[in-house]
């Protein structure tokens, strides 16, 4: 197991800068995932492993910081494997403590911590850096107050505070008070941040729209002298005459939903002949076998039919109170027109 | 040091702009090619069969669904759906958007329509000058249409301020689910769902359309079964009595749900051992792969299609 970001990187504590950048560049150009097609699970994440070390270890200040804490790591190993021999409840839920903007938050176990990362990024030649903000998620929180018991345990005075217990990358981490407060942000004071910049794009996504919508206004905008035609249009609902759609409603009860598909010559109309039924018929609401059972009407009786759906092929009729749609095949054959040329011999 | 299953690490994220608009595709076909449109396919088919009764031209798409406010409330609540699916898939398959990026993608994924009219109009006043007036002036109307009646006005910018809201706070949602610590699937690679990469579902898009209407259908005629079921029951269907076409009803209705049921489970295992060849848990030769997702997502949907009437 690889202890140490300078392990991981594959070079000595006392590298250059120089050559802590070309371990990093060979070990992201091994685990790069577009290089790694089939084992992009392991290069995913640690390709976001080693981005964060090297931010780490190319900031001298960091990296100095990192140095001091590489030996406590180990000791912390230590101590967790022989936990069973001292125990000591080193860890609480939550700690309230300032971050690296001086921002005081009461921090919970579960929330996450972040970090600053710029990465060089490019498109095709243009290389640039990208700021980033890197998170990574509290496992345990160390209660300072329990530091002495701890080092007394551990016969090991402690230089550092632990404060947090985080997972990075396959292993686990100690992020220390003094860096906490160094280089890291708390999740409200992120939030804020994040806030902000929300606002300002918001604001700026609101001008875009306003841009936008002036833009639409002016070129969909209709001629005054079209205007006229289109609300003619707009507000005659069908192709049927009013008082024809007054003659449907009244003489064969049809409903606002049967006079849309009229209109589109779906149904015809049936000149409410009488017929007899040949065996007792279920009526449905639609003229189709998905409808609703509106009842049943006995066997040889007389019916009205007022309408024919010929796509689906089946009548609407009416017996006594009962009215709804049932299959042809049920009926004698029956002839029936087209509204729309009904409504030309009525003229 | 020690390496544990709880308290996943932070699912792995790509901060890109670029990265999260390519699963910004993968999010809006999933949602609104594949189950917006199984949705809107469906209305369209209760409205074939009468039960809508907004006309015979009447597509789903449209933005006003006829003079009824009902109708209208429904749009309004199928759109909220789809925009919360695409909120939840987007914010899981990117794993962590900032605010901006919610506002910026958000924003896009509502106002997409214009942006690809705008798009249209200006490729037309360049290119085909010819049409360009009556491309414009049909837009025109259309607009206007809208806008000149207060009703459709309303209902036109409750779809926008819906759709706005729901992807907007199923972003959050996704991300939520996605970052749990104690969630353990889809953590170490980034833009998966269900294992399967974001870009496997811009052509998963069109067989799982097939399949979402044929679910969709599936529901509607077991809800359609249990309703006649009930409402014809009577005692003598039970013993033995039968219909105009010598059926027993309740046999009727019993083989359609039992019809349902295996089609239901035959689709749900065939889609999930298409998923397994997708993330490479089967080891066939490569052909018989190939067999396989070539008939789990083009020939079987197109045979449900044309052959059958489980799709609606």
């Amino acid at each position: 197991m690889k202890n140490n970001y300078y392990e991981i990187l594959g070079v000595s504590q006392e590298a250059t800068q120089e050559e802590i950048k070309t371990a990093y560049r060979k070990q992201a150009f091994k685990y790069h995932p577009d290089r790694n097609t089939e084992n992009k699970v392991v290069t995913d994440s640690k390709m976001k492993e080693l981005n964060f070390i090297y931010s780490v270890l190319s900031d001298p200040i960091q990296r100095k910081a990192y140095d001091d804490t590489i030996k406590y790591d180990s000791d912390f190993d230590s101590y967790k494997s022989k936990a069973s021999y001292y125990y000591v409840n080193i860890f609480c839920n939550e700690i309230e403590i300032e971050d690296s903007l001086g921002n005081t938050s009461i921090i919970n176990k579960g929330q996450n911590i972040y970090y600053l990362v710029e990465i060089d990024k490019s498109i095709i030649t243009w290389k640039y850096k990208s700021k980033e903000y890197f998170s990574l998620i509290i496992k345990e929180i160390f209660n300072p107050e329990k530091k002495k018991s701890f080092a007394q345990t551990r016969k090991y005075d402690f230089k550092k505070t632990p404060l947090f217990l985080v997972h990075i990358g396959e292993k686990d981490m100690i992020i220390y008070q003094e860096d906490f407060q160094n280089h890291w942000l708390s999740e409200r004071t992120y939030q804020k941040m994040d806030k902000k910049n929300g606002i300002i794009t918001g604001i700026i996504v609101a001008v875009i729209l306003l841009v936008g919508g002036y833009y639409f206004y002016q070129k969909f905008k209709i001629p005054e002298e079209s205007k006229f035609l289109l609300e003619y249009a707009l507000e005659s609902k069908y192709n049927i005459y009013e008082e024809d759609i007054e003659f449907l409603k009244t003489e064969y009860s049809v409903s606002e939903k049967e006079l849309k598909y009229i209109d589109t010559d779906y149904y015809l109309v049936c000149e409410k002949t009488f017929v007899e039924t040949k065996e007792e018929i279920e009526l449905l609401s639609i003229p189709d076998t998905y409808g609703i059972n509106t009842g049943n009407i006995p066997d040889s009786v007389q019916v009205e039919v007022f309408l024919y759906c010929p796509s689906k092929n089946a009548y609407k009729i009416k017996y006594k109170d009962l009215l709804g749609w049932t299959s042809a095949n049920n009926l004698e054959k029956i002839e029936c027109e087209n509204i729309l040329e009904t409504n030309n011999e009525n003229e | 040091m020690e390496e544990t299953n709880i308290l996943k690490p932070t699912a792995s994220v790509s901060y890109s702009i670029f990265s999260k608009l390519k699963k910004f595709i993968g999010a809006y076909l999933l949602a609104g090619a594949v189950f917006g449109n199984a949705i809107r396919v469906f209305i369209e088919t209760l409205n074939k069969k009468g039960l809508l009764g907004l006309g015979d031209d009447f597509s789903g798409n449209d933005i006003i669904w006829g003079d009824s406010i009902w109708l209208n409330v429904l749009h309004l609540i199928i759109t909220a759906f789809i925009a919360g699916l695409f909120g939840f898939l987007f914010g899981y398959l990117t794993r962590k958007v900032n605010l901006s990026g919610k506002i910026i993608f958000t924003t896009l994924y509502v106002f997409t329509g214009f942006i690809f009219i705008a798009l249209f109009s200006m490729l037309f006043d360049i290119f085909l000058p010819d049409y360009s007036s009556e491309f414009n002036f049909a837009l025109s109307a259309g607009f206007y249409a809208i806008t000149s009646s207060a009703f459709n006005l309303t209902f036109v910018v409750l779809n926008y301020i819906i759709m706005f809201a729901s992807s907007f706070y199923f972003i959050k949602v996704g991300q939520n689910v996605i970052n749990d610590p104690y969630y353990t699937d889809d953590k170490t690679k980034n833009g998966t769902l269900l294992d399967i990469k974001w870009y496997h579902y811009i052509w998963l898009s069109i067989p799982l359309g097939v399949y979402s209407q044929v679910i969709l259908n599936l529901i509607y005629a077991v809800g359609h079964t249990i309703v006649t079921l009930i409402s014809n029951f009577s005692w003598t269907t039970i013993f033995g009595g039968t219909n105009e076409k010598g059926e027993n009803a309740i046999d009727v209705a019993w083989g359609k749900l039992f019809f349902i049921v295996i089609a239901a489970v035959i689709i749900f295992y065939l889609l999930d051992y298409l998923r397994k060849i997708l993330i490479g848990e089967t080891n066939q030769h490569w052909a018989v792969k190939l067999l396989i997702i070539l008939g789990v997502s083009i020939v079987l949907p197109f045979l449900i299609l044309y052959f059958t009437a489980i799709a609606g």
